[in-house]
C-alpha cells in the first residue's frame, strides 16, 4: 500500500537514485581520495592495520614531496625507512617536466598542422578527400605495440632512440587523426557564411582560419588540444620502450619502473602519483566544460 | 557533367588542399605507415639475442607461433587470457557506462556530480592509474584489505594481484575504472539526441521502464553503440598493458599474460624480434576480425535485410503451398 500513490513511488525512485549515484561517486572518486591522502602520510602510518581513511594531525606529513624534489630523506626516518627511498624518486620531477615538453609540443604541432588539415576536411571537396580520411582514421585502429618493434629498431639505427624528439613525432602521428576527426566534425556545425564573407574581401585562406574560424570554433579547438595534450603526457608504451635515460624518459615510464620496487616508499610513491596526475587533472578541471562538449560531439566519418 | 571550368576548379582545389594537409599526411606516414611496412618485413625475418641474421624465413615466425604455442611463453593460454579480458571488459565497460548515462540523463542534483566526477579517471593518465590501483591491491598495506578487514568481513589481508584466480579480474575492475567515463560521455550525448516526444508516448501507451529500454532505447542508440562496441575492443585489447606491466607483469603464472603483453616479452625480455612482430600483426589482425564483427556481421542493416529474406522465403513458401493445395 505504501508505494501505491505517486508521490511516495517517485520519492522511492529518487532515494535509488541518490543510493546508485553514491555507489558510483565513491567507485570513481575513493582511489584519487586514498592516493592522494597516503600521499601526505608518514611511512610508518601507512603500514598501520587497518590504514587510516581519515589522517590526522599526528600522521601527516610533507616529507615525501620534500624527497621527491630535493631527494633529501625525511630525517625522522628509521634506517630500514630511508633505505625505502629509492634514489629513482628524484626523477619523478624532471620526468614530469620531460612529459609537459613533449605534450607541449604535440600540442603545438597539433594546433599548427591539425587545425588547418581538419578545416580542410570539413569545407572541401577535392580528389579522394573521403579516402585519405579513412585512412586517417584507420590509423587510430592500429595497436602502439605491434609498431613498437619497428620502431624501435629505426630509431636504433638512426640514433633517436633516447630523444625527446622521437616521442614528440610518434605522439603527434597518434594524435592528429584524432584531433582532425573532431575539429572536421565541429567546424561543420559552424556556419560557413562568414568564412565566406571574408574571402570575399580579399581575406588569404590563413588570416582567414585566424581572424575568423579560430573565434568561432575556440570551444572546439580547445577541447581537441587538451585531447592532445592528455593522450601524449599519458602514454606509456612508446614512452617506456623506446626512452632509456632522463634526458627523455617521461612520467609515465619513470613511475611505472618507481612502482616496480616492492620495498620502495609506499609514501613517496603515492606523492609521485599525485605529481604525475596533477596537470591533466587541472586541466580537466578549468576546461571541464570544453572537454565535456568536445567528447559529446557526435563524430561522424 | 561537369564543365571543364568547374573540373579546373576542382582540380584547384585539389592541390590546394593537399598542400595544407600534406604535412599532417606525412607524419602519419613517416611515423605509422613505414613502421607498420617494416613491421611486416621483421616479422619476415630471422632474429637471434635482438640481431638480425639477414635470413628471410618468411611464415617461419608465424608458422611458429602456432606451432610452439603451447610452448611457453604459450601463445594459445595468452589468446585466452587476451579473449577472456577483452570479452568481460566490453561488456563490463558497456553495460557499466550506458548504466551511468542512464543515471544521469534525468537532470538531478547527482547528475552533474557524477559527470565532473567522471572527467577525474578519464584525465589520470592510464599508468598513474594502475600505480593508484598497485597501491590499493598492495598486499601487505592495501586499502582495499584495510576496508574489508575494517568491517570485519576478512581476518587476513588478500593477495589480490598474486592470485592466479583473481589477479585478472583485478586488472579488469582498474581498466573499468579507467574506460567508463569516456564511454559513459559518448552514451550520455547519444541519449540526449533522442526525443522526448518518444518517451512520453510510451508512457502514455503504459510501457514499463523495462520495456521502454529495450523496445525504444536500445533500439535507438544502436548505431552509438556500434561505435561504442568498436572502440572499446580496440581499447580492451592493447591498453590493459600498462596495468599489467605495473600490476601484475604477466603473472603469477601465466594467469594475466595477454597477447599485448607477450609481444613485449617476446621482443624485449626474450628480444625475439622477428617473433614479436609476427605477434603483434596476429594481434592487429584479431583487432579487425572483431571490427569486421562488428561493422559488417551486427549491422542492423545486414539483420535488417536478412530478416526481410526471411520474410521473403516465407511468403514465397507459403504462395507455393498455396498453389499446389489450388
Amino acid at each position: 500500500m505504501l508505494f501505491n500513490t505517486i508521490s511516495s513511488r517517485r520519492s522511492a525512485k529518487r532515494i535509488l537514485v541518490i543510493i546508485i549515484s553514491a555507489i558510483v561517486l565513491v567507485y570513481i572518486l575513493s582511489p584519487i581520495y586514498w592516493v592522494i591522502v597516503s600521499s601526505f602520510q608518514k611511512e610508518i602510518a601507512l603500514q598501520d592495520r587497518p590504514p587510516h581513511f581519515v589522517p590526522n594531525q599526528k600522521i601527516v606529513t610533507l616529507n615525501h614531496y620534500h624527497f621527491l624534489f630535493t631527494g633529501e630523506i625525511p630525517p625522522d626516518s628509521t634506517i630500514m625507512l630511508q633505505s625505502m627511498y629509492t634514489m629513482s624518486g628524484t626523477l619523478v620531477y624532471p620526468a614530469i617536466l620531460n612529459s609537459i615538453i613533449v605534450a607541449l609540443f604535440v600540442t603545438f604541432i597539433n594546433f599548427i598542422l591539425g587545425f588547418p588539415a581538419g578545416h580542410i576536411f570539413a569545407r572541401y571537396r577535392f580528389w579522394g578527400d573521403k579516402k585519405v580520411f579513412i585512412l586517417l582514421l584507420a590509423t587510430r585502429l592500429l595497436p602502439s605495440i605491434s609498431i613498437v618493434v619497428p620502431m624501435y629498431i629505426l630509431l636504433l639505427r638512426l640514433g633517436l632512440l633516447d630523444t625527446k624528439y622521437a616521442l614528440i613525432g610518434i605522439y603527434s602521428a597518434i594524435t592528429l587523426p584524432f584531433t582532425i576527426w573532431i575539429l572536421r566534425a565541429y567546424f561543420r556545425n559552424i556556419p560557413v557564411e562568414f568564412e565566406e564573407a571574408s574571402r570575399m574581401d580579399g581575406c588569404g585562406y590563413f588570416k582567414m582560419l585566424i581572424k575568423v574560424v579560430l573565434p568561432l570554433a575556440k570551444p572546439g579547438i580547445i577541447a581537441s588540444l587538451i585531447f592532445a595534450f592528455m593522450a601524449s603526457y599519458g602514454e606509456f608504451v612508446f614512452a617506456t620502450i623506446l626512452t632509456q635515460t632522463i634526458r627523455s624518459k617521461t612520467q609515465t615510464a619513470v613511475l611505472a619502473a618507481l612502482a616496480q620496487g616492492l620495498s620502495s616508499s609506499r609514501g613517496m610513491i603515492a606523492a609521485a602519483a599525485t605529481l604525475s596526475f596533477l596537470p591533466p587533472l587541472l586541466l580537466a578541471v578549468i576546461f571541464r566544460k570544453q572537454i565535456l562538449e568536445g567528447l559529446s560531439a557526435r563524430l561522424k566519418i | 557533367m561537369l564543365s571543364s571550368v568547374e573540373i579546373k576548379k576542382y582540380n584547384q582545389t585539389s592541390v590546394f588542399a593537399y598542400s595544407i594537409i600534406l604535412p599532417s599526411i606525412a607524419f602519419i606516414l613517416i611515423f605509422m605507415f613505414i613502421p607498420l611496412l617494416y613491421s611486416i618485413s621483421i616479422a619476415f625475418q630471422e632474429y637471434k639475442f635482438g640481431v638480425p641474421t639477414g635470413k628471410i624465413i618468411w611464415f617461419r615466425n608465424f608458422v611458429d607461433i602456432f606451432i610452439k604455442g603451447t610452448v611457453a611463453p604459450g601463445f594459445y593460454e595468452a589468446l585466452l587470457v587476451t579473449l577472456k579480458f577483452t570479452v568481460a571488459a566490453v561488456i563490463a565497460v558497456v553495460i557499466i557506462s550506458l548504466g551511468i548515462a542512464l543515471l544521469i540523463k534525468d537532470r538531478f542534483f547527482t547528475s552533474n556530480w557524477i559527470k565532473y566526477a567522471l572527467l577525474l579517471p578519464y584525465a589520470i593518465p592510464g599508468v598513474v592509474s594502475a600505480v593508484i590501483w598497485s597501491w590499493i591491491y598492495h598486499p601487505s598495506f592495501g586499502v582495499l584489505s584495510g576496508a574489508l578487514y575494517k568491517l570485519g568481513l576478512i581476518k587476513e589481508y588478500l593477495t589480490i594481484t598474486a592470485d592466479p584466480n583473481i589477479a585478472l579480474w583485478a586488472i579488469l575492475f582498474a581498466y573499468v575504472w579507467k574506460f567508463v567515463p569516456y564511454s559513459t560521455f559518448l552514451f550520455s550525448a547519444g541519449l540526449t539526441t533522442i526525443p522526448s516526444s518518444v518517451y512520453e508516448a510510451a508512457q502514455m501507451d503504459r510501457s514499463g521502464p523495462v520495456k521502454t529500454f529495450f523496445k525504444i532505447t536500445l533500439p535507438l542508440l544502436m548505431p552509438l553503440l556500434q561505435m561504442v562496441l568498436v572502440m572499446q575492443t580496440i581499447f580492451a585489447l592493447v591498453m590493459h598493458f600498462g596495468l599489467v606491466f605495473v600490476l601484475t607483469q604477466g603473472g603469477p603464472g601465466s594467469s594475466t599474460r595477454t597477447l599485448a603483453w607477450l609481444v613485449y616479452m617476446e621482443s624485449f625480455t626474450y628480444t625475439r624480434f622477428g617473433r614479436g612482430a609476427a605477434m603483434a600483426i596476429i594481434l592487429a589482425l584479431i583487432m579487425l576480425g572483431f571490427i569486421y564483427l562488428y561493422l559488417v556481421v551486427l549491422s542492423p542493416e545486414r539483420q535488417l535485410k536478412r530478416k526481410q529474406a526471411k520474410l521473403a522465403k516465407k511468403r514465397e513458401g507459403r504462395y507455393a503451398f498455396q498453389h499446389d493445395f489450388k
